[in-house]
């Protein structure tokens, strides 16, 4: 076995083969991340050429457009970065999202006196629904609105501070509009209340075992936060009906 | 309530929320009973549109099964009298607020009773009285009633009226309307010294 050469010439001999190896290394590297410029250029032109062939359909069907941009998000393209530029001037999809937004927050305070700022997204999506049904805008009229299209409308809404938030209460989602957070009790009440759109003492007590004045402080603060509207008849012990969770249908 | 004449077989369909049981509880919060009369003042004036009604009597009309307005049988939920005074309160006060207030309820006062107002009778007006004067003005023009003298019984229940939005309209609510037409120099009003519909209205030119 031969023994492994030392000294300066050995030292020296090694070092150069470090650079070449360096060098080689490099030269792959850089092919390879030239490469993968490429083929990220080349997807972001087919893109740009599946964005414009399935335009309509993108602007159509929600689903599609759901689709499309988990797509573009997956390479870093964000059509909904800005208004200008060649995305938005595709697919109108600033303008959409903007005006879905709009649309969403006058929803939102409209419908606060009666729900204290808590309403679902599945309610917020057929009032949208309606008011776009009554646009002058043919093409607002025809587009069909998605879960996810909401969603991240509300989440252009955050760089200006509006305070509107997505939050889960069991298997709902809601939309929180006013910049006040729900406590955890009336969280639980909350949750309690899905079950037939109201809560009653009883039915507190007995799910979550709280302590008399703690089940009356909670209930004063839903109806306080106008959260709850008290619905005291003769037959049955006093209940506290949740608004965001009752269809109002028409209204 | 009197029994509706035109439209009488229309029928009427209460919006969702009429059915939502904490809408017959006063509600404690203020914002909140704020909203409650806005829907409660919709659901009446819609009501009382579709049936052509004027007056809302609280005392019977909040009895149990005397209307299905304010008694719905369906939840077993009824408003009850102090409630539905504080709501035509509400509704009679918005007629004085703001630079442009909106008239949708006034209080009938008892004239027997002299003493004071007593709230037991409101006039409705799905329309307000503006808009009751411009459709009597459209009216007197389109039939060429200027410069005719009329009572208000036959403006409101005579052959000429037969058919038109204001057909047996409640005399007191045709007063105010005519009220309006006067100040604007439109008409000018006789008081006799009979009862409403023996006041004689005359029309000038357009």
């Amino acid at each position: 076995m031969r023994r492994r050469a030392v000294g300066y010439a050995s030292a020296h001999n090694r070092q150069a083969i470090d650079r070449k190896y360096q060098e080689i290394g490099d030269s792959i590297a850089a092919r390879e991340i030239q490469q993968l410029h490429d083929q990220l250029d080349t997807f972001k032109d087919n893109l740009q050429d599946f964005a414009r062939k399935y335009r309509k359909d993108i602007r159509r069907d929600p689903e599609f457009r759901m689709h499309f941009q988990h797509m573009c998000t997956k390479i870093g393209v964000d059509p909904l970065a800005s208004n200008k530029g060649f995305w938005a001037d595709l697919l109108g999809f600033g303008d959409f999202y903007f005006e879905l937004s709009v649309q969403i927050t006058e929803i939102c305070i409209a419908t606060r006196p009666q729900n204290g700022g808590l309403i679902e997204i599945e309610e917020l999506k057929r009032r949208v629904k309606a008011k776009r049904g009554t646009s002058k805008d043919p093409k607002a009229q025809q587009q069909e609105i998605s879960e996810d299209d909401i969603v991240r409308s509300i989440k252009t809404l955050k760089p200006l501070s509006s305070g509107f938030e997505i939050i889960t209460i069991g298997k709902k989602r809601l939309v929180r509009s006013v910049p006040k957070e729900l406590d955890t009790d009336q969280s639980s009440l909350l949750l309690l209340a899905q079950t037939n759109g109201y809560v009653d003492k009883s039915a507190i007590e007995k799910e979550l075992r709280w302590h008399d004045g703690r089940v009356t402080r909670a209930l004063d603060n839903l109806l306080q936060d106008g959260l709850a509207w008290i619905d005291c008849s003769e037959a049955e012990e006093d209940r506290y009906w949740i608004p965001s969770f009752y269809d109002f249908g028409d209204n | 309530m009197s029994s509706p004449k035109l439209n009488s077989g229309s029928s009427f369909k209460f919006p969702a929320i009429h059915d939502f049981p904490p809408l017959y509880t006063r509600q404690p919060t203020e914002a909140t009973w704020q909203n409650q009369v806005k829907e409660w003042e919709r659901i009446i004036l819609a009501y009382y549109r579709t049936h052509r009604l004027y007056r809302l009597n609280l005392v019977e009309d909040t009895v149990p099964g005397a209307s299905p307005v304010f008694d719905n049988q369906r939840i077993k939920r009824r408003l009850t009298f102090e409630t539905l005074e504080e709501i035509v309160n509400e509704m009679v006060r918005k007629g004085t607020l703001g630079r442009k207030p909106i008239c949708v309820a006034e209080w009938v006062s008892d004239t027997k009773s002299s003493a004071k107002i007593s709230h037991t009778q409101a006039l409705i007006y799905w329309r307000s009285p503006d808009e009751w004067a411009s459709l009597l003005w459209n009216w007197i023009n389109e039939r060429g009633l200027n410069n005719s003298i009329m009572t208000v019984y036959e403006i409101a229940n005579g052959e000429l009226a037969e058919g038109t939005e204001f057909y047996e309209m409640d005399g007191t609510i045709l007063m105010r309307a005519l009220e309006v037409l006067s100040a604007k120099g439109n008409a000018q009003i006789f008081t006799g010294t009979g009862d409403v519909d023996s006041i004689g209205v005359k029309f000038f030119g357009s």
